[in-house]
């Protein structure tokens, strides 16, 4: 137990779908847990830090000042960060907004879109709500982040390179024929 | 008469010939200061070109507009130079006046505000185009006067009257302008009085190939910029067996802080176009074109006259025409020019097949510089031995320095090849100087202590672009204006340049953003080098120059600007800058 | 081909041989190394020379190996670590001046550019993502002109017609601003397969056929797994 390393994962501006994609690795999570403990994560529904990580996973981009918080947070908690998938990594679809003005897309979201309320004249806000930024951030834009891995979502097995490698000792480089941006 | 008769008359005027394109829309926007939809489509109809055809050429020149921009369009001189002597306080009072910002047409139609690169008055900044007529050394009084003026209805020849003509042929009816020479060094080689004639009719007494001898035995290299040797480049042209071969003048004198061409052709046209003869006569051509910038239309009347004036002295067959540009620096590299000369999108060609093979219209085709021209003809006058008495062996003879910045007299210099560069400094009474530009942003920067270096092929080559900058500027402010500038005048033909720079005006910012990461130091020299090995012509291949070469004469500037703890974890971010829209928008839907 | 001249260079400092009039890019790959193209592939003549990412360097000088014919004794220098580094540079700069969604992407696992990346080993790019605003063109009958994917390798523009031999595709623009175009009048009346060869034409999503794509399942398009060695794409 003591000499297992410890991993944290978050979503921040994502959908999880890198989450789902993690536990794709199948039996593979049989030997995983043999060598890591999740602290800090939604498949432990720990929802802060108990201790410092050896490994941070961070899916989805930054879209809202509490994923700043919460990336940085990661940053500060995880020896290695790594950005998983194509939202951590350049917004992704959440950063299909970032060449229109946020009024616009608050106003469609909430006022004008075929899903908003009929009659309804409030943008949600609230001192307990997240504040939307400008535009969604790509996480290595905010910390330092050390590796990355791309793919919506990455695959298991490319998930799997990058933690087994990491926990063995050093992660050079990714198998190539793993790297897709799809 | 009605439009679409005069259309079908402009087109008649150049026989239906689409390679004239940039001519037939010069003359289609003559009359409303814009080529309209219905204009393109009657064009198309005439030339056999789709209207989407036309767009393209049409928008890669920025002095074309395809929508009403005002009876008046004032284009603001952009350049460093005049961002240092007053551009935004111009810019201010022609928006107030105006009532328009840049980039807008006033509603009332008689007014476009517009801005361009260096329109090469850099001796006399900060200066603006008007309809292509230059007002320099402007205030905001004369700014003031100018809108006035125009408002009354006082036509523009006789504004510029008003402002008081310029020195020597500035002054002459033909071209009429308040420009100013700024001669400050004549030199006795390039500039001397010769008998009109007497240098061609010296080389009409040798062989073709005697006077090609004669030019390389000079040593000349090309005054452009990029050095190529003369003699060598003629010899390469003469070589290729075709029914034609052509003398192109590239009076595209783009490269911001030059000016010297305007001199020759202001008050020695005879000269350029002697030179020209002298070229028809050696490769054999029968055809020459000066491609003229459109910055320069003031002087097309004066130098057809001049054409005009010249002809009693040739004794064979040799026209000579001219080609107004439409706003682009890189026609300035010599396939681009060929392009525009054309009539296409001015994108430099694929090389090789080099233009002395393959150039204007598929034939055989020599471009060189305006100065270039101008030494061969004093060449043939004075001779090679008086020409390499000038210079280093390597870069023989003498060439004319553009000077401007902080300088007591900023204007034109003629200089020996070798000379250092204390000498310049002191001779153009530099003012406390810091940095050098020599040879425009393209060029080389460097450090003004760097006295004993010399401007020479051998060191510090250029193409007449001298700028010093004092110790009171700041050295980002230029970075970021010669930045932009590469921004604005990429053709956007290959990817290096085309996203190249803006790359590199990004990281660029983050040094003056104060966001700077160590890392981002060696970012500078690796993303430098991406973009100019990997560009297809030079102005990519010479972009990242200032970038490079000011953070090698001033290391300090870069790794000063990273701030302390810079290189945490943390990245510098501006949460609050983040979420302003947020804020701004709930508050105002409350 | 065959009974060209036979032509002796050196390639990465070994022994290559090749014909007369052969390609550059065609020459080196004969002898079993790849160089990466986006703007031209096999057929396309003369070159457009837009995209620079099969840079090499010729008797010490980069140039672009589509643009140029192999020749008697050329020193030909291709797979260097500086010259992979300055190509993957040059592909990276193209993915953060578009806006490539890959995921959201009807040509995504038959894309160029994507698969281009996928070789390179791509995992992000050095330089920083411009999010610039590009015009989405929808008016066409069959065709969509998704500028945010546009690489501006000319493809479409100086190699395309109709089947009138007209140009459909044109640029407006300079520099950083140039925009692809399409002649709606000319798109309404291209039969289907013509519009089918545009798309096809097109290395990334900037054209696409409407109502049509993620029509394969992943895993079976091109670009989904590791190319052979040797092969022409990916």
């Amino acid at each position: 137990m003591a000499d297992k390393k410890v991993v944290a994962t978050v979503s921040l501006a994502g959908c999880f779908g890198c989450h789902m994609s993690m536990l794709d690795i199948d039996l593979r999570l049989l030997d995983l847990v043999q060598l890591v403990r999740f602290d800090r994560s939604p498949l432990t529904d720990i929802k802060k830090f108990t201790e410092r990580a050896a490994i941070g996973l961070i899916e989805g981009g930054v879209c809202n000042d509490e994923n700043v918080h919460v990336l940085r947070e990661f940053r500060l908690n995880c020896d290695v960060l790594i950005s998983v998938g194509e939202c951590a990594i350049m917004g992704g679809l959440p950063a299909l907004r970032n060449d229109i003005p946020l009024r616009e897309c608050l106003e469609e979201a909430y006022l004008t879109g075929p899903t908003a309320v009929q009659g309804q004249r409030i943008i949600p806000h609230h001192v307990d709500l997240p504040k939307i930024l400008d535009r969604v951030y790509p996480c290595h834009e905010i910390v330092k982040i050390d590796y990355y891995l791309p793919g919506c979502p990455p695959s298991a097995d490319l998930i799997w390179a990058a933690l087994s490698g990491l926990l063995s000792g050093k992660l050079d480089t990714l198998p190539r024929e793993l790297v897709k941006y799809d | 008469m009605d439009r679409a008769t005069e259309l079908a008359g402009i087109v008649q005027k150049f026989k239906s010939d689409r390679t004239r394109l940039i001519d037939i829309l010069w003359a289609a926007q003559e009359r409303e200061g814009f080529v309209s939809h219905f204009d393109l489509e009657e064009l198309g109809r005439l030339l056999k070109l789709s209207v989407p055809a036309l767009r393209e050429v049409m928008s890669f020149y920025h002095f074309f507009r395809d929508q009403p921009s005002g009876r008046f369009q004032i284009y603001l001189d952009t350049s460093m130079i005049a961002e240092m002597n007053g551009l935004s306080e111009i810019r201010d009072e022609f928006e107030r006046q105006l009532g328009v910002k840049v980039g807008q047409t006033s509603p009332d139609g008689q007014f476009g505000l517009f801005e361009t690169s260096c329109i090469g008055m850099s001796d006399q900044a900060p200066a603006v185009l008007i309809n292509l007529v230059p007002f320099t050394q402007l205030n905001r009084q004369k700014v003031n006067l100018i809108v006035h003026r125009l408002r009354q209805g006082v036509e523009l020849k006789d504004l510029v009257h008003e402002f008081g003509l310029g020195d020597a042929q500035n002054a002459n009816s033909s071209v009429h302008s308040m420009v100013r020479n700024n001669l400050k060094k004549p030199g006795s080689f390039m500039l001397a009085s010769v008998v009109p004639g007497a240098g061609l009719k010296k080389s009409l007494a040798h062989s073709a190939d005697e006077v090609i001898d004669t030019v390389t035995a000079s040593g000349l290299r090309g005054r452009g910029g990029a050095g190529f040797p003369t003699g060598k480049k003629w010899a390469a042209c003469r070589s290729f067996q075709a029914p034609k071969r052509y003398v192109v003048c590239n009076a595209d004198e783009g490269e911001p802080g030059t000016f010297k061409d305007r001199l020759l052709l202001t008050e020695y046209p005879a000269l350029v176009i002697e030179g020209m003869a002298i070229a028809a006569h050696a490769l054999g051509a029968r055809e020459g074109i000066i491609y003229l910038r459109a910055e320069y239309k003031y002087l097309e009347a004066h130098l057809q006259q001049e054409i005009e004036r010249f002809r009693k002295h040739l004794s064979f067959e040799f026209d000579l025409r001219i080609q107004l540009g439409a706003g682009a620096y890189v026609c300035g590299e010599e396939s681009a020019l060929l392009e525009s000369m054309e009539g296409k999108r001015g994108e430099p060609r694929l090389r090789p097949p080099f233009p002395v093979e393959v150039g204007y219209l598929g034939m055989p085709t020599v471009v060189n510089n305006v100065e270039t021209f101008a030494l061969v003809t004093q060449i043939f006058n004075q001779g090679v031995g008086t020409f390499r008495n000038f210079g280093t062996p390597r870069s023989p003879g003498v060439r004319l320095l553009s000077v401007s910045g902080d300088v007591a007299h900023p204007g034109i210099y003629e200089i020996p090849w070798g000379i250092k560069i204390g000498d310049v400094l002191s001779m153009v009474g530099a003012q406390n100087p810091l940095m050098i530009q020599v040879g425009g942003p393209s060029g080389i920067a460097i450090n003004a202590n760097d006295v004993n270096r010399e401007i020479s092929y051998e060191d510090l080559p250029t193409g007449g672009s001298f700028m010093v900058f004092s110790k009171d500027r700041d050295l980002f402010a230029i970075l970021s204006n010669f930045m932009t500038f590469f921004v604005n005048e990429s053709c956007g033909n290959c990817t290096p340049c085309r996203a190249g720079n803006v790359a590199l005006r990004e990281l660029l910012r983050r040094f003056i953003g104060g966001h700077a990461r160590s890392e981002d130091l060696g970012h500078i020299d690796s993303w430098a080098s991406i973009v100019k090995r990997g560009s297809r012509c030079g102005l990519g291949g010479s972009s990242p120059n200032v970038l490079t070469t000011v953070k090698a004469a001033f290391p300090d500037l870069f790794v000063n600007a990273i701030k302390p703890g810079a290189d945490s974890l943390f990245f510098d971010f501006n949460e609050k800058a983040a979420t302003a829209d947020y804020d701004r928008t709930i508050r105002e839907m409350k | 081909m065959s009974d060209a001249k036979k032509v002796k260079f050196s390639l990465d400092g070994k022994e290559a041989e090749s014909h007369q009039g052969v390609n550059l890019v065609q020459a080196i790959e004969e002898n079993g190394t790849h160089v990466p193209t986006l703007c031209w592939s096999p057929g396309i003549e003369p070159c457009l020379g837009t995209c620079r990412v099969c840079t090499v360097k010729v008797n010490g000088r980069e140039t672009a190996a589509c643009a140029l014919k192999i020749e008697e004794g050329m020193k030909i220098e291709c797979d260097t670590d500086d010259l992979k580094d300055l190509r993957k540079g040059i592909l990276e700069l193209l993915f953060v001046e578009g806006n490539h969604f890959c995921p959201g992407c009807e040509k995504s696992g038959d894309c160029e550019l994507q698969g281009m990346g996928y070789r390179f080993g791509m995992t992000h790019p050095r330089f920083p993502y411009r999010f610039s605003h590009y015009e989405l063109d929808y008016r066409g009958v069959h065709l969509l002109l998704e500028r945010n994917r546009c690489i501006h390798c000319k493809r479409c523009t100086e190699l395309f017609s109709d089947d009138q031999g007209r140009k459909v595709f044109s640029f407006v623009g300079k520099g950083k601003d140039t925009r692809v175009e399409m002649n709606l009048d000319l798109e309404a009346k291209m039969p289907i397969h013509k519009c089918r060869e545009a798309a096809s034409l097109c290395p990334t999503g900037a054209i696409i056929l409407k109502g049509q794509g993620f029509d394969r399942p992943v895993g079976t398009r091109r670009f989904d797994n590791p190319p052979d060695k040797g092969s022409k794409n990916g």
